[in-house]
């Protein structure tokens, strides 16, 4: 029960740590002018009208171009929240007060996303309001979260394990780059390119694998030719990942502990 | 004296940050080496290295590293300003990635993974050589410039990479838009990549060091604001 009542408060004060932060805000705010843009091309083209798809894939095809790049600013956002605990030494403080290590870092990794995922979800929200406007088919809405919730949190929760763990071995600015460089050639570049890619692979945090398995809509509008099996794998594999990466880095940090 | 400051300088920014452009070429190349040997992709992905992935890892690194001192306040109170150990530094990370960009093009050169905007196919050397060069130079001088600019705007790191990313991956991911707008021209900085044929190729690289030099300029500003060094967002790191 104390342990349950610790890393509350922990989550608590991260999330709001988290969600003051003015730089979320003004990353995301750059963000929903690209997604816009991006919604206002896809609903605009003709060949995109002619696929006549359902209500539940326009809102999947649309959940799926909002995940292009939010899952690029949770993961540059969330990667400074270890590292800023051992620059501030705040680490060393918070090891001598009651509640264990791995409480501390569910609480932080829980806040810290939920907290990026709020901004997260307030631009799939924009995006769903632009294209309720544009259809006038209000069942966007629901349908939306509901593939929200399908489609961006797995990757999202798998993106969000790796930021917090991989700055705790590798220098913040290089990880930052070498993210974007993954999320640019693991999600983004096409299997076609001549270079090999996770792109279409059930490891594709941006979740292309599970809308076409589920809802058949591709990450561009078009469909996706993945089946119900491979979604329903690379949902598992994505929160696997993300539970086994979280676990190594509880490891690392007690190990680390022990050496002190 | 100088010589001392060079070297302390040098040890303060740290083996990571002249470690990061090397093994950015070298990962990328052994990838290829082992992912495919087919010379035209070869040479478009080593030219897209040097186009796009070395400027960026210049930008963030200058983003997070080259304004940011934690002895900031008693550096301030020093005769020496502030605003030239910043430029020191800096220019030591665009040095340090310049260098590695105009090795890595002599090799791709004398390999003859070299991919060429056509516009230039046909110029004599060394002039085709040197004028290649804009290839990697006007993206660092660019993305770094923007780097230096929004650190020092933000004051937040991590914010200053999140949008250098962003504004990279916008560039990556809706190029043809970049290529097709001529009022977008000025800030498009992968040509080579995407449009080898693009008539424009020089005019955007000129165009590309003159808003990088509009950035300089605001930079320049920015840095003799003591009050904008002090201050630091709550929870950024």
């Amino acid at each position: 029960m104390d342990s349950l009542k610790i890393m509350w408060g922990v989550l608590r004060y991260e999330f709001r740590m988290q969600i003051r932060r003015p730089a979320l805000w003004l990353a995301f705010l750059c963000f929903a002018f690209l997604i816009v843009r991006s919604a206002t091309g896809m609903l605009d083209n003709p060949y995109f009208l002619q696929a006549h798809l359902s209500a539940l894939q326009l809102a999947a095809s649309l959940t799926l171009l909002t995940n292009w790049l939010a899952p690029l600013g949770v993961g540059i956002l969330l990667a400074d929240r270890l590292s800023r605990d051992r620059r501030t030494r705040v680490d060393e403080l918070l090891n001598t007060l009651p509640g264990t290590l791995r409480t501390r870092l569910l609480g932080k990794y829980l806040g810290t996303t939920l907290a990026s995922l709020t901004a997260a979800l307030l631009l799939h929200l924009v995006v769903m309001a632009f294209a309720i406007w544009q259809t006038g088919n209000f069942l966007l809405l629901p349908l939306g979260l509901l593939c929200y919730g399908v489609i961006v949190l797995p990757g999202m929760l798998f993106v969000a394990a790796f930021s917090l763990a991989c700055p705790v071995v590798i220098w913040l600015p290089l990880y930052q780059f070498l993210f974007f460089g993954y999320w640019f050639w693991g999600n983004l570049l096409s299997p076609h390119s001549g270079l090999p890619t996770l792109n279409g692979t059930i490891f594709t945090p941006i979740g292309s694998v599970i809308g076409a398995g589920f809802f058949n809509v591709g990450s561009r509008g078009g469909t996706g030719s993945s089946s119900a099996v491979d979604g329903i794998a690379s949902l598992v594999a994505l929160l696997g990942i993300a539970i086994l990466v979280l676990v190594a880095l509880y490891q690392f940090l007690r190990w680390q502990q022990a050496r002190q | 004296m100088t010589l001392d400051r060079i070297r302390y300088e040098l040890r303060l920014l740290g083996k990571p940050v002249f470690l990061t452009p090397v093994l950015v070429v070298i990962g990328f190349a052994l990838l290829l080496a082992i992912a495919n040997r087919n010379v035209t992709t070869v040479a478009r992905s080593m030219g897209a290295s040097l186009e796009v992935l070395l400027p960026m890892a210049a930008g963030v690194v200058v983003a997070t590293v080259a304004t940011y001192d934690r002895a900031i306040e008693l550096q301030l109170t020093m005769p020496r300003k502030y605003h030239h150990t910043a430029n020191a530094r800096f220019l030591f990370i665009l040095l340090w990635s310049a260098v590695v960009s105009l090795l890595t093009s002599f090799l791709l050169y004398v390999t003859s993974y070299w991919r060429l905007p056509v516009l230039i196919a046909h110029w004599d050397q060394p002039w085709q050589f040197l004028t290649w060069q804009l290839t990697w130079l006007s993206s660092t001088l660019w993305l770094v410039a923007l780097g230096l600019v929004l650190s020092l705007l933000i004051r937040s790191r991590s914010a200053s990479g999140a949008l250098i990313c962003v504004f990279s991956v916008a560039e990556l991911y809706f190029h043809d838009v970049f290529m097709n707008n001529s009022m977008l021209h000025p800030v498009y900085l992968f040509p080579l990549t995407f449009s080898p044929d693009a008539s424009y190729w020089l005019v955007n690289r000129i165009e590309l060091l003159g808003t990088a030099a509009v950035l300089f300029v605001l930079a320049w500003f920015l840095l003799r604001l003591p009050e904008l060094l002090l201050s630091h967002s709550p929870g950024e790191e």
